[in-house]
């Protein structure tokens, strides 16, 4: 595989180089700023020819082909600097290097004083978005460190466009333009990172576990370019993690705060140390970073049970209680021998433990057992995650006209449980711990006699229990407050032990071969040609079973293990507070559990019985269980052929990508070979392997151009085809994935298509300097081969349920508008000026067809409204801001349960579980003592918005979630 | 396939001690709603009720939930006494009441008792069970019992197998516990297929003609909506079939509810009247002891809520009614003693008018009731609730022929 993308590089090359032996005078240089920083995207005029060329991205230009014996004038202009015209006299076939070419602050004669490292990342940022080849948004350094910012997500949460998934409260999933969540490309250094997360299996890296203080900078590509990585209908966003330093740095932060909901403490601290060797030719930078939270949650979830009618089966009351240490770093080097030639290498890694408890109360007025009990369920997981690679790579620039890039990376992710409850780490039945506690059956008297479908009735099919408007007699309780009512009075020696189990869980994947390679070639000083390509070979796999204890009564004694024989705790504080902010009254429902040194020493008791049930294939139930677990391995081999091509008012470039995506992917299935086990007396069905092999192409043509209109404004238009890959449990071969309760019955497809979309866009874009800028754009998808599960019309004989597979279906659409406003108040007076505003939009409007249902709907998991709204305050010593994002509400899963003879149940959205919308302030305030120190105040989440899930109808409560208030105070030090 | 003859050489090799002629087959459909059941296409189980003594209106008289209610139907008692409340088990009471095949072997030591079993908890967490063997089957794997089933059934020695079905239960929680529902009634229907092939297996035992087998069917509770566990009639409305070698099938109808005990309104007289689920251990127990040294076949110090109705569904064969003297009118009765209620089997070809007299011991006439309704054409049972314990006279006279014999009322 490899051989074959040298020989396509080797040949693409070649000719190319036997060109470069023409001899013209040429001049080349670096443009950096007074701080020594190297400045991409700086505007070159040479103004003899009317060519203009943009610096790289370590701002780097060359001209050649040059007449000689002529004197040249190069005017650089970037956003926020002087401009400076330079008179070059080249003669004979010089090959002029100026070396660095330093452009001054526009601003630094208006600045009296400058505290602390200004790196002006922000002015770089905005020379790259201004002079882009296509639709970007950079977001720089600086303004990262604007907002309290934890982990990678934090960082773009507030970036036009990018819409953020909240996992226990902390944003985690990065999405563009309101897409679906793994339909966009998030990167590390150019590179798809590997995803191997505890619950979700798309290929949507979870970003919680990479702390913030190992990214540079942000690159947000809204459109698509054949250099770049596929998977990418959304957009791109790449994270750069922190670059070799130009001088001798040295800063570190160390804060410490308290959450609103737990009452405990919260800190971090970073630190990061970079330096140039004496010859300058190594720099390098190290950081490490460590944030530690303890926090609360206090949660609800209403499960509807019922196929027919929207009765509530179940009514749980939840608070999680735990502790997150995220721990990370990362290191760069770069190794420059001379100007031609440049070595590298990064290193990124990140850490996360999650050691979270949760209580939990179920009333469960129908569950399977027929038990209508309120369970008690105290539980204790370790969520261990650990992402960390890195690359080396060369960059070799052998003539002018010539840049060669090679790049090696390797990256591995993986998820597991600690060590929970067992002590011993490697203990393969460590998981998600629960130990339940069940009290006797409840008396309810909220149960309301009904027909099939929940209408009045006076012949009732079913006694169920309706909220709000579902319940036709009109006393259903209030959605926001519902309320279980029974006549049991419950005291603690009325609950018994009714099981312990762990939910195991190992995932892992792996990319330990990312290869690239790319080529740059100039052809005349307008037109470049880039060839290049990739290869990622990734394997993983996800095991996830079930590991049980039950009270064990072979010896005879059969007496119930009460909770009243263990030392318990209360629910919460203040239980009065629980969901107080929804109007809820849950004080009288809350009971004791228990504690968790009793919950970790359950199982190890020697006071109880317990007998151990493994989730293997003599267990009764191992059908349920055999198709969650796969192992996969993909090969992917791109390469790409593009042109650029730059007048003085236009850029032009595009060029087609070509995929080719090989998947070998293994899961088990049960045969109906029956087969019988001695030693357990069972007899069960001999499972076996099955495989998928994938293996296509994608054709991904890519197009931009853009026209600067002038050094401020520029006009955008771009065209592409871009795809997305099924996910790793899509193409699963093997058993399906069962979700008996949600009446799911999900078979992989080996036989998946990707889906893809063909894109248009435009903008328009301003900029005001350093003071702001303003966009307006539009974008269309038009996206073929969306993913879905749809029924298969063959029936699980046992459960009647109609089983679903994976498949393609028909098109659907995006229309989608933005806008971004960045200002700042320069033109007021006094401290008034200092203040800034920003503001951003995404508004789409898409339409998909669900099959099965007559009118088409808009898409899942397509948020149709996302906006940002900042307001800041910069002066001397005090910088502040604070900034609100908000998500609408948007349809997150579609519920297309059908049955045997009824086909599909749901005909329109009254059953799908839509996300509700949220709003998230984040502030910031630092204020800076001195050049070396500074204090800051940060607080997340101030409005406490919870997340809410909701069925078909607002009102209905699916789950909300309250995560509190976040709050830290700092002391910043640079040396 | 190989292995599977293999498994079955290995069992033959183990049948060693000789065995009775009396035999039980239990088979048990978890969550099967009486009105499903009559309105389902059940071909093998109409076979079976045949010759069955049978009810469609037994009600529940504990928690409809499974670990309660298949403990009920095995032990012989409600819940009140083997302790099991819900599936958890906790606080189970084998010890005291177990299982009925323990209690048998406490009569005849060397019979050969299996159970098979889809739902683990139901084989994991009970003990006292006398089960010489526990086998376990995959949930909802019809197919798995069948093939469980029928390697036990070669089993010249076997003397009770108990063979569960949980896919009912399944399809209902899944998709509704209703009649109207084809997904419930295509998972009664795939067991009643089961059924079929486990009774082609018992049929084609070598020593089959020679052996008096019974088969008890009921279920462990109804259900409603997409759940149970409550006292809905939806939920207690069970039935109740023991097939035996009846000519002709009994059915009781017009069956008072007793109430239940977790409602707390039972009332055991009325339920004395009608099959309940721990009257299939009981007469299993009937079945299996009858005829052995053990006298009385059901022992008081166990302590049964059940009551034997094998005389409603079984006639050893030297006493079957049709066996009874052509000439001679004559008539079986049961219990006796009785507490209060005997139970009458007779012949009534041409279908006359039955009226039966009440005497005691000094020839008083204490009752007389003319032209009553048998439960079925061969069967009546007379109360004897109301009158105080003693000794009776019943005669019984049909058409222009009468008999009459003696019974005890403690």
């Amino acid at each position: 595989m490899k051989s074959r993308l040298v020989n396509l590089v080797v040949f693409l090359v070649l000719p190319f180089l036997s060109f470069a032996q023409q001899q013209k005078a040429s001049v080349r240089g670096v443009v950096k700023d007074t701080l020594g920083n190297e400045i991409p995207g700086v505007a070159v005029l040479l103004e003899q020819k009317s060519i203009v060329v943009i610096t790289d991205g370590n701002g780097r230009f060359v001209y050649f082909d040059l007449p000689s014996d002529t004197v040249y004038s190069l005017l650089f202009s970037g956003i926020s600097y002087s401009k400076k015209r330079l008179f070059v006299s080249l003669s004979g076939n010089q090959d002029l290097d100026l070396q660095a070419v330093i452009l001054r602050d526009s601003t630094e004669l208006e600045e009296v004083e400058v505290l602390g490292v200004l790196n002006n990342s922000e002015a770089k940022a905005l020379n790259m978005m201004k002079n882009a080849t296509k639709q970007t948004t950079v977001v720089s350094a600086e303004e990262l460190e604007k907002l309290p910012i934890k982990n990678a997500a934090d960082a773009v949460a507030h970036v036009p466009g990018v819409g953020v998934q909240r996992n226990q409260g902390e944003n985690s999933i990065v999405t563009l333009r309101g897409t679906p969540s793994d339909w966009s490309s998030t990167l590390l250094n150019g590179d798809r990172l590997p995803v191997a997360d505890e619950e979700q299996q798309t290929r949507s890296f979870e970003f919680e576990a990479l702390p913030a203080e190992v990214i540079d900078y942000v690159v947000e590509s809204k459109t698509a370019s054949p250099e770049m990585e596929s998977d990418n209908i959304g957009g791109s966003i790449n994270f750069v993690t922190r670059l070799p330093v130009t001088k001798k740095t040295f800063n570190c932060d160390i804060a410490a705060g308290v959450n609103a909901f737990s009452s405990k403490p919260t800190g971090s601290f970073t630190a990061l140390y970079g330096n140039v060797s004496k010859n300058k030719k190594i720099s390098f930078v190290a950081d490490v970073s460590y944030y530690g939270r303890n926090y609360s949650i206090n949660a609800i979830k209403a499960v509807y049970g019922s196929v027919f009618n929207h009765a509530l089966n179940r009514l749980e009351l939840r608070r999680y209680n735990g502790l997150r240490t995220t721990a990370g770093g990362n290191a760069g080097i770069e190794y420059r021998p001379n100007t031609k030639l440049k070595f590298g290498a990064n290193f990124v890694g990140g850490y996360m433990a999650d050691d979270k408890y949760m209580y939990k109360e179920s009333f469960n007025w129908y569950d399977e057992s027929g038990t209508n009990a309120l369970r008690l369920q105290s539980t204790h997981g370790i969520y261990n995650r650990r992402i960390y690679g890195g690359d080396l790579y060369v960059e070799y620039l052998p003539t002018n006209r010539l840049k060669l890039r090679a790049k090696l990376a390797h990256y591995d992710n993986r998820f597991w449980y600690g060590a929970a409850p067992f002590k011993q780490r490697s203990d393969k039945r460590n998981g998600f711990f629960v130990t339940e506690f069940m009290s006797v059956p409840l008396q309810f008297t909220d149960l309301v006699g009904v027909d099939k479908f929940g209408n009045a009735s006076t012949n009732p099919y079913a006694y169920l229990k309706l909220i709000g408007s579902d319940n036709p007699y009109g006393t259903g309780d209030d959605p926001q407050n519902i309320q279980p009512k029974f006549t049991n009075q419950l005291t603690p020696d009325q609950f018994r032990f009714s099981q312990s189990y762990t939910e195991t869980n190992q995932t892992r994947e792996r990319d330990p071969i990312v290869g690239q390679l790319d080529a740059e070639y100039k052809i005349t000083n307008r037109l470049n040609v880039r060839f290049g390509g990739k290869f990622t070979h990734k394997t993983g796999f996800r095991h996830i079973s079930k590991h049980e204890w039950f009270q064990d009564f072979s010896s005879g004694n059969s007496q119930a293990i009460l909770l009243s024989d263990f030392a318990t705790e209360s629910f919460m504080e203040h239980p009065e507070n629980f969901m107080k902010q929804e109007g809820g009254t849950y004080a009288n429902l809350m009971f004791p559990f228990l504690s968790e040194n009793d919950l970790n020493g359950f199982i190890h008791n020697d006071e109880i019985q317990l007998r151990e049930v493994y989730m293997d294939k003599l267990n009764y139930q191992y059908n349920q269980w055999v198709g969650s677990n796969y192992d996969y391995r993909e090969d992917r081999l791109a390469g790409y052929g593009m042109f650029d091509y730059t007048a003085k008012k236009v850029n032009i470039n595009g060029g087609l990508r070509i995929e080719n995506t090989q998947l070998y992917e293994t899961s088990d299935t049960l045969t109906s070979t029956i087969a019988f086990d001695e030693a357990s007396q069972t007899y069960y069905y001999l499972p076996e392997q099955r495989v998928t092999r994938l293996n296509y192409n994608s054709l991904l043509p890519s197009f931009n151009a853009t026209y600067f209109v002038n050094e401020k404004t520029n006009i955008r238009v771009a065209a592409s085809r871009t795809m997305h890959r099924p996910n790793f449990e899509e193409t699963k071969p093997g058993h399906a994935v069962i979700r008996y309760n949600e009446l799911e019955y999900t078979f992989g497809n080996p036989k998946l298509r990707p889906t893809y979309s063909a894109n248009i866009d435009a903008c328009y874009e301003h900029f005001w300097g350093l003071k702001g800028m303003f966009l307006v754009g539009a974008y269309y998808k038009n996206i073929k081969d969306q993913i879905f599960a749809i029924s298969t019309g063959s029936v699980d004989s046992i459960s009647g349920i109609v089983t679903k597979r994976y498949d393609n279906a028909p098109s659907s659409w995006v229309v989608g508008f933005e806008g971004v406003f960045i200002r700042k108040f320069d033109f007021l007076k006094g401290h008034w000026k200092n203040l800034g505003f920003n503001a951003n939009v995404t508004y789409s409007i898409s339409r998909m067809k669900v099959p099965g249902r007559t009118a088409s709907q808009s898409m899942v998991g397509q948020t149709p409204l996302l906006y940002n709204i900042g307001l800041s305050y910069e002066s001397d010593r005090i910088e502040t801001k604070i900034e609100l994002a908000y998500s609408g509400p948007y349809l997150k899963q579609l519920n297309l349960s059908a049955l045997q003879g009824v086909g599909l149940l749901y005909k329109d959205s009254d059953y799908d579980v839509f996300a509700n919308s949220y709003y998230s302030l984040d502030f910031e305030f630092t204020y800076l003592i001195n050049d070396r120190f500074s204090v800051f105040v940060e607080a997340n989440n101030l409005l406490n918005s919870p997340d809410r899930l909701y069925v078909g109808k607002s009102w209905r409560v699916y789950k909300t979630e309250y995560f509190g208030v976040k709050a830290q105070i700092g002391l910043k030090v640079d040396l | 396939m190989k292995r599977i003859t293999f498994i079955a050489a290995v069992l033959l090799a183990q049948f060693a001690i000789a065995s009775q002629n009396r035999k039980v087959l239990i088979i048990g459909m978890d969550g099967v709603r009486s009105d499903a059941l009559q309105q389902a296409n059940t071909p093998n189980i109409d076979a079976l009720m045949s010759n069955s003594f049978f009810t469609y209106e037994s009600y529940h008289r504990g928690i409809t939930v499974s670990g309660p209610s298949w403990s009920t139907l095995m032990c012989g008692v409600e819940y009140n006494k083997h302790g099991v409340t819900d599936n958890s088990y906790a606080n189970s009471q084998y010890n005291t009441y177990p299982y009925f095949p323990t209690r048998a072997k406490s009569c005849l030591p060397d019979l050969y008792c299996v159970q098979i079993v889809q739902w683990a908890p139901m084989s994991d967490n009970v003990y006292n069970d006398g089960w010489d063997l526990k086998l376990l089957v995959q949930d909802g794997q019809g197919s798995q019992s069948v093939t469980a089933s029928q390697n036990q059934l070669v089993n010249p020695n076997l003397d009770v197998l108990f063979v569960y079905f949980d896919e009912p239960d399944l399809a209902g929680h899944a998709s509704g516990f209703s009649p109207n529902n084809p997904i419930y009634m295509n998972a009664i229907e795939s067991v009643d297929g089961h059924i079929g092939s486990i009774m082609t297996a018992l049929q084609n035992r070598p020593g089959y003609a020679d052996e008096e087998w019974i088969i008890l069917l009921s279920t462990d509770h109804g259900g409603i909506g997409n759940g149970h566990g409550g006292n809905s009639s939806q939920e207690r409305t069970i039935w109740w079939i023991g097939s035996g070698n009846n000519a002709s099938p009994i059915q009781m109808t017009g069956v008072t509810d007793p109430g239940s005990i977790a409602l707390g309104n039972y009332n055991a007289s009325v339920g004395a009247q009608s099959p309940c689920q721990a009257d299939i251990a009981a007469t299993a127990l009937d079945h299996l002891l009858r005829g052995s040294s053990c006298n009385p076949t059901i022992n008081p110090s166990w302590n049964l809520d059940g009551q034997s109705w094998l005389d409603s569904l079984y006639t050893p064969p030297a006493l079957a009614v049709n066996e009874l003297p052509v000439d001679n009118f004559d008539f079986i009765y049961f219990p006796n003693p009785s507490i209060d209620l005997v139970s009458l089997w007779y012949k009534n070809e041409e279908n006359e008018a039955i009226s039966y007299e009440i005497t005691d011991l000094n020839g008083k006439v204490v009752e007389i009731n003319s032209n009553v309704q048998g439960l079925t054409p061969n069967k009546l049972n007379i109360s004897f609730a109301d009158k105080p314990k003693g000794e009776y006279f019943i005669t019984l006279i049909i058409g222009a022929q009468r008999q009459t014999k003696k019974v005890i009322i403690e």
